[in-house]
């Protein structure tokens, strides 16, 4: 997946984390790092 | 005091029901948390799963869905990111058993499995509350293949929270269950 793919699959206000019952957007940062996620998985096995 | 099995007509005094409380909270596993995974979700932090009132733990998730398939359920305790030593023997179905170790890293990253049944995690913990190493052991159940991970996170602190997050991603629905062995 690109990172232009990954951006548009999960865009930064429908992805969240949720901290025990409440969910909140993620930083820049965090986003940033979250798309960097998709772009390098790998599936497996 | 083992437990008391009751007869028609026997009386039931209160001190023989209250030794049968006390049997049945004192054996097995107690439910300490059950979290709601919410909807489209990256990673979800149980924040008051470990304590000294037990020393092993048994994170159980079921239901919801990932949003891609083969997911991966990563583990992560507190909010420590290095140390993570760890190693899934595993094989898809009918197939030559394979496995992939990493040492080092910054999660153990076998501890569930998101494919298209649901989610899927029965992860035994032991000692994270404990100033000594924590360790993993979790069967990895998945439509593609099943497998078996355990793993070490060898440091000394006492942690009180963990966090699962997803490979890739999110997560909607199911519940994360965490249960307290208990110790006598």
């Amino acid at each position: 997946m690109t990172y232009a793919e990954a951006v548009a699959m999960y865009p930064h206000d429908e992805v969240f984390i949720q901290i025990n019952e409440t969910e909140r957007l993620m930083t820049p940062a965090e986003y940033e790092a979250f798309i960097q996620r998709q772009v390098d998985y790998l599936p497996f096995p | 005091m083992p437990l008391t099995t009751y007869t028609a007509g026997q009386v039931l005094t209160a001190a023989s029901l209250n030794a049968n409380f006390s049997f049945a909270a004192g054996n097995g596993m107690s439910l300490i948390s059950a979290t709601t995974i919410g909807t489209t979700v990256s990673s979800v932090t149980v924040s008051s799963a470990f304590s000294s009132t037990y020393d092993n733990y048994q994170i159980v998730v079921s239901g919801g869905a990932p949003s891609g398939a083969g997911t991966n359920l990563e583990l992560t305790l507190g909010a420590t990111a290095t140390g993570y030593y760890s190693q899934l023997n595993y094989a898809t179905y009918n197939n030559t058993p394979a496995a992939a170790g990493v040492a080092n890293t910054t999660k153990f990253t076998y501890a569930g499995s998101g494919y298209s049944g649901g989610l899927a995690m029965s992860c035994f913990v032991g000692s994270p509350n404990l100033a000594k190493a924590t360790v993993v052991g979790a069967p990895l159940m998945s439509d593609g293949f099943g497998g078996n991970f355990n793993g070490i996170l060898q440091n000394a602190t006492q942690y009180t929270a963990f966090t699962i997050t997803s490979s890739n991603g999110t997560l909607t629905g199911g519940t994360i269950y965490v249960y307290g062995y208990q110790k006598a």
